[in-house]
């Protein structure tokens, strides 16, 4: 009812439309430090966000007090009186038919109680322990279930209860003077995709070998990059790169790039938010629009931007289900999940691996540039690979590549996929600049 | 039930500790792309969290409404129950504060028609785009007003009033195929008077047209100088973040340990200071409700105090920093830096470049991160400069760096006599609360160029 009256309310002050986004839910976060329990806790929320509209004025505003939905509504009406025309705004999203898919709802993570999150996040915790180097785990796992609703005077009426698990472990490492550290994160919708003891071993096994560790100088070498390094770098080519907001504005090295080849023709990539229990998929984005598949691009060149309602209007066709906002500020465009396929560059672990002297790159902290395509960023969780076999953990070393570089040259691509934040598919080789302070 | 009440009640229940933190807030969002307004949005937001702790462990939950207090309390001590054990107990004997805290500034925010606020971005955009080669711009402001009312189980009752603002000016230049981008941002505690008359807009554009004819950094060790603001970065993200108190608890920090030891150059002091006025990272009671104080984190190249919140001081037996911080009412309070500076040191940015020779002088800042466990970080400056026999010669674009904090600090060859404060965001454990960075420019014996 909280939305239909956000709505009604704004209708009545005059303005020509209104859309209500709320958004209510339940979260468990835990919190470990230095192996142990130290903080539970359980929110729950309701956000309402309101988007009104005056000719080709618009203006939102939002609450988190439930009995203040009609003041919502008339303040976003106030906001849009206030604001100026902006010629591009054509409508609000009119209703699209919404074929609600499966894969969204956990009952497990929807019913569970603190005391069994615990029990799992602990499981994971102790596992992370596995030697007597190991200093200390700590990490966070939060829980959520939500329901998300979008109603508007356009005849938009659209609801779905979705649950997500998000995991994280930082493992600390240490032997005489040799310090080390261990990272693992994970998330889905369902949780039954983590498997709690071998997620905290992999994290605690990561801080164990970067006890030995190198450091290498300035030079060209195949790096292997994991799906979890990837998780900011491929998604990044569909979710800021190919974003038509990015894209209409001239920011994306895409720009005017459309029907161009990008990638080598073995690559395809592809935005698809209807893969049941990822963390990016939904049966409607978040302005009620029905998620697809738009194959971004489509044996290397590139054939579509991700669109939401404005930006699709903007240039006369139909959103690509790819609006995202939180009920505070107007919808974005996002991508959901992305996966990139490239079956004739499919290669085993081994095979990835086989170079005589290369580096393995389990985890970057950095994101590429918008403007130029340009990575360059340091490998935080890395070893080098001498005769096909990763072996000392590496040291402030600096990995240097374009996207274009990336798309073109990768020459092979693991059989190992997995699914990281919204990136789906395996671990990516190419030759990359490295740069390190010298040999040691 | 009343706030007081429920803490009288949490007490009775068994809890060793109860903690209650009102927060109401007001908020405006307005973002203006090419001199369109693309986003206008407003609202209030209001939560109770209560924290109990039981045992060493602590339960957090969130009232909506005073009505819902008691049912918030019994979770929350039940949560608290289930962290517990008896094993690491936690001493309560905390000093208490009471007082209260103002700082809406001369022309507060919220009393501005947004009309006003839409022509100062329009006018950021007018000025932006008038430089030829920009592309595209987008000018933020989000300013807001927040209040909170801790109160705890010791005798704690604090009520602080802040108004922040921050504007933020994001521009891209294209000239011939290249794209280039630029970030400015002015910010901090107050109103209106906070951002009016600043130009950054104006200077992001400039250096994104700049940048235009950049060349990518060379790859390598070499010689460096950090302008104020990645110095800034570097202090926080290499050095504050390990001097978290938490991160020495928990032994995942180079500088456990290392109290009284000299962890940089002495040349280096690092102070972190909430009080100061007007920055965005400031405060006076922190969100525990203890009094903020300043305190040197390094005095001459030793380190000379950790930054602690109320469990951390007890842990590691120290004194009380007012560090503690939470995003909101849902997530419990981290040890967290506020402003945090490298001190004025007494040469002049020309003399540090005739004293390098050959190296890179590294500006501005995207974004940067650590491991405090192995003392390694990244960062990414915005762009740079090849200096040649003392002389700047070559703009260079995609400049990241790489290196092991102590060091680095050990290699601080020179700071600067022009110390400069940035507002940003700080993220930990999925909290983002707003912090300063600050430094002179510095001058580094060695660091890593990442680049092509």
């Amino acid at each position: 009812m909280l939305a239909e009256e956000a709505v009604r309310a704004a209708i009545s002050e005059g303005a020509e439309g209104a859309e209500a986004f709320e958004i209510r839910m339940r979260k468990i976060s835990l919190n470990v430090e230095r192996g142990v329990l130290k903080t539970s806790s359980t929110i729950r929320e309701i956000g309402l966000g309101v988007r009104a509209y005056i000719g080709k004025k618009l203006g939102m505003a939002f609450s988190t007090n439930p009995p203040e939905g009609a003041s919502a509504g008339r303040r976003a009406f106030m906001n849009a009186k206030a604001s100026p025309e902006d010629a591009d705004f054509h409508s609000l999203p009119e209703p699209r038919r919404v074929e609600l898919m499966d894969g969204l709802l956990d009952d497990r993570i929807r019913d569970i109680d603190v005391s069994e999150a615990s029990s799992i996040f602990m499981d994971s915790v102790e596992a992370a322990k596995l030697s007597p180097s190991i200093t200390s785990v700590s990490g966070i796992l939060t829980l959520t279930y939500a329901e998300v609703r979008i109603f508007s005077s356009t005849g938009v009426d659209v609801s779905e209860g979705r649950t997500s698990f998000n995991i994280f472990l930082e493992v600390a490492a240490k032997d005489g003077d040799r310090r080390g550290s261990g990272f693992n994160f994970s998330e889905g919708r369902k949780l039954d995709m983590l498997d709690p003891r071998r997620f905290g071993e992999e994290a605690g096994e990561i801080a164990v070998k970067s006890l030995d560790s190198t450091r290498i100088g300035v030079e060209t070498l195949p790096v292997v990059f994991k799906p979890k390094a990837l998780q900011a770098i491929v998604p990044f080519i569909v979710d800021e790169a190919a974003n038509a907001e990015n894209i209409q504005y001239g920011r994306s090295f895409l720009t005017n790039r459309l029907n161009s080849q990008i990638a080598s023709d073995q690559i395809s990539i592809i935005d698809d938010g209807r893969i049941p229990w990822l963390i990016g998929s939904s049966s409607f984005d978040d302005e009620g629009i029905p998620t697809t598949s738009t194959r971004v691009v489509e044996e290397g060149t590139f054939r579509s931007a991700i669109h939401n309602w404005y930006t699709a209007k903007r240039e006369g066709r139909e959103s690509t289900g790819n609006a995202s906002r939180d009920y505070r500020r107007a919808p974005s465009v996002g991508a959901n999940n992305v996966r990139i396929e490239a079956p004739n560059l499919e290669m085993d672990e081994e095979e990835l691996l086989d170079v005589r002297r290369g580096i393995l790159v389990l985890y970057t902290g950095d994101t590429p540039n918008l403007a130029t395509g340009e990575f360059s960023g340091m490998a935080e969780t890395a070893f080098l690979i001498e005769n096909g076999e990763p072996t000392r953990s590496l040291r402030q070393t600096s990995i240097a590549f374009t996207l274009e570089e990336l798309m073109k040259e990768l020459d092979g691509i693991g059989k190992d996929v997995a699914s990281v934040g919204s990136y789906l598919g395996g671990s990516i080789r190419l030759k990359a600049r490295v740069s390190g302070p010298g040999s040691s | 039930m009343e706030l007081e009440s429920t803490i009288s009640r949490g007490i009775k229940l068994g809890a060793d500790f109860v903690e209650i933190r009102e927060e109401r807030s007001r908020t405006t969002i307005l973002r203006v792309v090419d001199g369109v307004v693309r986003e206008l949005s407003s609202g209030d937001e209001f939560r109770i969290g209560v924290r109990t702790l039981y045992k060493g462990g602590w339960g957090l939950s969130v009232a909506r409404s005073v009505e819902d207090l008691e049912e918030a309390l019994i979770d929350s001590f039940e949560l608290a129950k289930l962290s517990s054990n008896r094993s690491r107990r936690l001493e309560v004997d905390w000093p208490s504060f009471k007082g209260n805290y103002e700082v809406l500034g001369k022309e507060p925010a919220y009393e501005v028609p947004i009309e006003r606020k839409i022509g100062i971005l329009i006018d950021q955009h007018k000025s932006a785009s008038s430089i030829r080669g920009v592309r595209n711009t987008n000018i933020f402001l989000v300013d807001s007003i927040k209040e909170t009312r801790i109160l705890n189980s010791l005798g704690t009752d604090v009520d602080q009033r802040i108004a922040r603002i921050r504007m933020a000016a994001y521009i891209f230049a294209h000239e011939a195929g290249v794209t280039e981008a630029s970030f400015e941002s002015k910010g901090g505690l107050g109103g209106m008077e906070v951002i009016e008359g600043s130009d950054v807009a104006e200077r992001a554009a400039r250096r994104a047209v700049e940048a235009l004819s950049a060349v990518p950094a060379p790859p390598g060790p070499r010689k460096a100088i950090l302008d104020p603001k990645l110095a800034g970065v570097f202090i926080h993200e290499a050095f504050g973040h390990a001097a978290e108190g938490d991160a020495i608890v928990n032994d995942e920090s180079i500088l456990t340990g290392m109290m009284g030891k000299p962890v940089g150059s002495p040349r280096v002091s690092v102070v972190d200071d909430p009080t100061l006025e007007g920055l965005y990272g400031s405060y006076r009671y922190d969100d525990e409700g203890t009094e903020a104080r300043r305190k040197y984190i390094v005095r001459e190249g030793v380190l000379s105090s950790y930054l602690t919140n109320l469990e951390v001081s007890r842990k590691l037996n120290v004194e009380l920093t007012g560090n503690a911080r939470s995003m909101d009412f849902g997530n419990p309070p981290e040890v967290r830096m506020s402003n945090t500076f490298i001190e004025r040191g007494d040469w002049s940015f020309e003399e540090m470049v005739s004293e390098m020779k050959d190296g890179i002088y590294a500006f501005g800042s995207l974004y940067g991160y650590t491991d405090p466990a192995k003392g390694q970080f990244m960062f990414k400056a915005e762009g740079g400069w090849l200096i040649e026999r003392g002389e700047i010669v070559r703009r260079l674009r995609e400049v990241a760096i790489t290196g092991m904090t102590l060091e680095v600090l050990h290699n601080v060859e020179a700071v600067g006599n022009d110390l400069h404060h940035d507002p940003g965001n700080c993220g930990k454990k999925g909290q983002w609360v707003p912090v300063t960075t600050g430094s002179p420019h510095i001058m580094v014996r060695s660091l890593v160029f990442g680049g092509r």
